[in-house]
């Protein structure tokens, strides 16, 4: 694609959101919309303005959580993947724990981990360490094991050892999946942070959001919705990013 | 055959880990009560059915709702892209944005909106299941092979009778994925819309953690892990019903 294209793509889209703001802006100020149903979008400007301190403050925390939450599951995740595909023993039983584990709503577990890790940054990271966790779980295990059965064999009859078939086939293989994975537990991983901020602190971007709506402050709540948004679509944005620089081949994952 | 041993694998893996904690309890941490032993928590199943029950009723019809209309939107919204390829081109965006507006933000919006009751958590829970069904049925519609496609177009089938014979059926494998994955987010989505209400699982999740009823929350939270699991697994079985012709359907899941 040519750098003109990709420009002119960015300006269609930058001028599709700006006339979707002037029209929000239209609406709310002749239909005179209550402040708590729709705030104008000037009116949310105002509030980010005048309270940028206290969101950056919150954003900063929360993006921290979640960055956390996001490099431990993702450690985890994979350890565990390896671990499942070296040991067909271990993949057995911990498989069935593993899935059984994942059909927990874990976002629904945030009272629990509040009651058991108490209030405070443990119970937050571990939400968001439990959201990262099981698409790296997933993306380990299928991407090892995606190499197809003939260019193991190859291996086997150059006599290579194990640590090279997964230096030279496995982890390459792996790697679209993991970079999948990632896509998606970015943007979880800071959700699950805003989860966990309800129950278990009185500081980030989702106590701020709830705080904000109980004392009426609707712009104020509405600022916090918008850099909770900016927060989740960059993280998406980053390991999109990330996939693009790394995976330069043609993938085909199913 | 090989299902089967798989199924005894699980099985022996989850009565060894229940085995283990219930023998961890008694033996260590008997006087540890944040953690109830398995049997406790059994007990605390049926002492609060009651309770648990009237709850479980309302999230069932917000999540039976909210997964429908979801699902419901997602299918004309993947139509819409399909049938008019310029719509994808300037909403796709657009829905991607809409989709990366976390859910808890929305929560206490909706909250505000509609007030304390089941309309803010059945919308959670639509939205919950409306992005997976967009983009599966998108793809999914897509999916129908270019030859089934220009024979209905040399047979002179029209725009409808195409959709309904080729691209429909070969969209179901992808709209049962997406069920799969709807199902469990919608009794999520619901769960975390009651947070802030005064019912439902979530209203009982949330207020047994505030009153520090341990044994009714470790209650609450086994039986929503098995309503999502039921859930996952009531489409799963419909997939191999209705679906098995499918490669997904016959492989490992």
């Amino acid at each position: 694609m040519s750098v003109a294209r990709v420009l002119a793509g960015t300006l269609r889209e930058a001028g599709a959101v700006l006339g979707l703001l002037v029209l929000w802006q239209l609406v709310t100020m002749l239909l005179a919309v209550p402040v708590f149903l729709l705030p104008q979008p000037i009116v949310i400007a105002q509030a980010f303005a005048s309270n940028v301190d206290p969101i950056a403050r919150a954003l900063l925390l929360t993006a921290a959580e979640a960055v956390l939450g996001f490099i431990g599951g993702n450690v985890l995740g994979l350890l565990l993947a390896f671990v499942f595909v070296r040991s067909s023993l271990m993949a057995r039983l911990g498989l069935p724990l593993a899935i059984g584990l994942r059909s927990v709503p874990l976002i629904a577990l945030t009272p629990l981990l509040t009651i058991i890790f108490g209030f405070g940054l443990t119970t937050i990271v571990l939400m968001a360490i439990l959201i990262s966790f099981f698409p790296a779980l997933v993306a380990g295990i299928t991407g090892l094991r995606a190499p197809t059965p003939e260019a193991l064999a190859l291996m086997r009859a150059l006599d290579a050892p194990e640590s090279l078939v997964y230096r030279r086939l496995r982890i390459p293989a792996a790697l679209p999946y993991i970079f999948a994975a990632f896509k998606i537990s970015a943007p979880a991983s800071v959700l699950a942070a805003m989860v966990a901020e309800w129950t278990a602190a009185n500081s980030g971007l989702g106590y701020l959001i709830l705080d904000a709506g109980g004392r009426y402050r609707f712009p104020l709540m509405w600022a916090a919705i918008v850099a909770a948004t900016a927060l989740a679509v960059l993280a998406f944005v980053v390991a999109a990013a990330a996939e693009r620089r790394v995976i330069r081949w043609p993938v085909e994952t199913a | 055959m090989k299902e089967r041993r798989d199924w005894v694998w699980s099985v022996i893996a989850i009565a060894a880990v229940v085995l283990l904690w219930e023998l961890a309890e008694r033996l260590v941490a008997a006087r540890f009560p944040i953690v109830p032993a398995p049997s406790a928590i059994a007990a605390a199943i049926f002492r609060f059915a009651t309770p648990i029950w009237l709850n479980l009723q309302l999230t069932l019809v917000e999540s039976v709702i909210g997964l429908v209309a979801g699902s419901v939107l997602g299918v004309a919204l993947a139509m819409l892209f399909v049938a008019v390829p310029r719509a994808e081109r300037s909403l796709y965006n657009l829905v991607i944005t809409v989709h990366s507006i976390p859910l808890v933000a929305v929560a206490p919006l909706l909250l505000i909106w509609f007030g304390v009751g089941i309309t803010a958590p059945t919308i959670v829970a639509g939205l919950a299941c409306f992005f997976p069904m967009a983009v599966n049925a998108t793809r999914g519609l897509r999916a129908a092979s270019s030859s089934a496609l220009d024979l209905m177009r040399a047979l002179d089938a029209t725009p409808w009778q195409t959709f309904v014979r080729v691209r429909l059926p070969a969209s179901l494998p992808y709209l049962i994925t997406a069920l799969k994955l709807g199902a469990p987010a919608a009794v999520l989505g619901a769960t975390v819309g009651e947070w802030l209400g005064t019912a439902g699982i979530g209203y009982l999740l949330f207020s047994s953690m505030v009153n520090f009823q341990i044994e009714l929350l470790w209650a609450t939270m086994v039986i929503a892990t098995a309503v999502a699991l039921a859930g996952y697994l009531l489409f799963v079985s419909f997939e191999r019903v209705f679906l098995g012709w499918t490669p997904a359907a016959r492989g490992p899941q």
